[in-house]
């Protein structure tokens, strides 16, 4: 795994990786949002910028990803994001977004992942509400 | 102002035009506020909604046709061809961007098998690289084992011959010496075996001078005594001899000695030389039967070609260089038709290679033997 590729730590609980953001909010909900596309040493970095929240978390979250402007993530880029959503202190994952390439985005992870909770969702409210709930909701 | 019926022939002239396909027509509007009027203006509409249908069909036709060349290219195995994605997201973007990141899964599969191929074709060769060595590691493994037992046949020969050269003059001595004792004996019989005696105690001591030669030899313990020699007045001591012998064998011995006054002296060890000029002798008589024996010398640039011809049964091609080895006679089919060791040769090997000389030989079975040595000359 490359690791030239730096994380920009703007406040505690959120980091920037060239144009993508990863956020940490109240509710142990780490907020993915790449803009445009999203190559191999960027994923990595990305799981960097992840593990980093989950310690800071300091214990089990969950994820929501905003696929609104992400671009096309590479074949190895894929495969570091979905075994990042293996992780045992990820809970559930909930991807999002309003327009049909969100949607393929999402369809090409959520196929290649063995993980049950994981999810795409329209909206962003639509993502979290699942997140928040109590029970484990099958794809 | 148009009339009615110039009005209608103008809509149908334009619907007309529409059918054709041209949907850039459009009927004027009136300020008639009639029936017509609104006929015109629905006519109008139609027209710009056919035509905003047709540019829409003609985009998604654009569209997907992109997409179907992309998947011919990508089917053809060009992997650098991608859909193009425009700026709408639309479901023709979430095709494109499908059938793009399809490309990219295939493509990396493709590539990861081709890697393993390739690792599989390396140890596949390494694997045929190690076969082959183990393969030839057997074949000289199993030479190996063949030469060893080879050595140890030949041994079990050697010790079983050498048993034997030991065992029948001793056998012959006991055997006579009992026979001495008995007081009847009468005075030519006594001489008998005497003389029987005498020879099979001739015959041991050569066996165990051999024996302790070959062993000297073998141990780099043999030493080299150089004196005047006089090489005329060697072969003729070596002639007078071994003329009795040859004499009793009804076989013609001679010299054939060709050398120039200036060569007849040389500086070497004497003994060495009468050692392997009487093996050779020696064999010579022992298997020739008829014929003549030849002792020659002659002088060449740096050193003296000593030769012993005989007539006798020769050695076969395959068995040449096998003689001048321990334990082997020339032929080996019938080891004990002949007396001797088998170490005579050996012998005479080592010595002419201790004086700097080689040795070789020409015999055709049936016809007889020449046997060649060199010395090399140091002059006096």
């Amino acid at each position: 795994m490359e690791t030239n590729t730096k994380l920009y730590p703007v406040n505690i609980g959120e980091i920037r990786i060239g144009e993508h953001k990863l956020q940490l909010d109240a509710d142990k909900i780490i907020h993915i949002t790449p803009v445009g596309d999203v190559d191999a040493n960027e994923g990595a970095a990305i799981v960097r910028g992840v593990f980093n929240l989950i310690h800071t978390a300091g214990g089990n979250v969950s994820i929501i990803g905003n696929l609104n402007n992400a671009g096309k993530p590479s074949s190895k880029t894929r495969k570091i994001g979905i075994e990042m959503f293996h992780d045992s202190r990820i809970n559930k994952v909930a991807l999002f977004g309003l327009h049909p390439v969100a949607r393929i985005i999402a369809s090409f992870i959520i196929g290649a992942s063995i993980k049950k909770d994981i999810r795409f969702l329209k909206t962003e409210a639509e993502a979290l509400t699942w997140l928040k709930k109590d029970s484990n909701t099958v794809t | 102002m148009k009339s009615e019926k110039e009005r209608i022939i103008e809509m149908i002239n334009v619907l007309k035009e529409t059918a054709r396909g041209n949907y850039d027509i459009q009927l004027e509007s009136s300020y008639q506020e009639d029936d017509l009027s609104q006929l015109s203006d629905v006519i109008n509409k139609v027209i710009h909604g056919l035509k905003n249908q047709t540019v829409r069909l003609d985009y998604v036709d654009q569209r997907i046709n992109q997409i179907l060349e992309t998947i011919q290219r990508v089917a053809n195995g060009d992997y650098s061809a991608s859909c193009n994605l425009s700026i709408e997201n639309d479901i023709f973007d979430a095709l494109a961007f499908g059938v793009n990141m399809m490309k990219d899964d295939i493509k990396s599969g493709i590539e990861e098998i081709k890697c393993k191929n390739k690792r599989l074709m390396q140890s596949n060769k390494e694997y045929k690289t190690l076969h082959d060595e183990y393969k030839s590691q057997n074949k000289k493994l199993l030479l190996a084992k063949e030469k060893a037992e080879e050595s140890d046949r030949l041994k079990s020969a050697f010790l079983s011959n050498m048993s034997h050269e030991i065992r029948t003059p001793m056998n012959g001595i006991i055997g006579f010496s009992k026979l001495l004792k008995n007081p009847k004996l009468n005075g030519n019989k006594r001489q008998k075996y005497i003389d029987i005696i005498e020879k099979a105690g001739h015959r041991m001591l050569n066996t165990i001078n051999e024996i302790i030669n070959i062993s000297k030899i073998e141990s780099g313990l043999v030493d080299i005594s150089i004196t005047e020699v006089n090489i005329n007045k060697k072969i003729e001591e070596m002639y007078q001899f071994f003329k009795s012998e040859t004499d009793k064998k009804a076989i013609h011995l001679s010299c054939n000695n060709k050398l120039p006054a200036q060569a007849v002296i040389i500086k070497s060890d004497e003994d060495k030389i009468s050692a392997i000029l009487t093996n050779l002798i020696k064999n010579a008589i022992k298997f020739t039967n008829q014929g003549e024996i030849i002792i020659g010398c002659i002088s060449k640039e740096q050193h003296l070609e000593f030769s012993v011809k005989d007539t006798g049964i020769g050695i076969p091609i395959n068995r040449q260089k096998a003689i001048f080895n321990r334990f082997e006679q020339g032929d080996i089919e019938d080891k004990l038709a002949f007396q001797g060791s088998g170490l005579g040769l050996t012998i005479s090997k080592a010595y002419v290679e201790i004086l700097g000389g080689t040795i070789w030989l020409e015999s055709l079975v049936g016809k007889g033997s020449i046997f060649y040595f060199t010395v090399p000359i140091k002059r006096s």
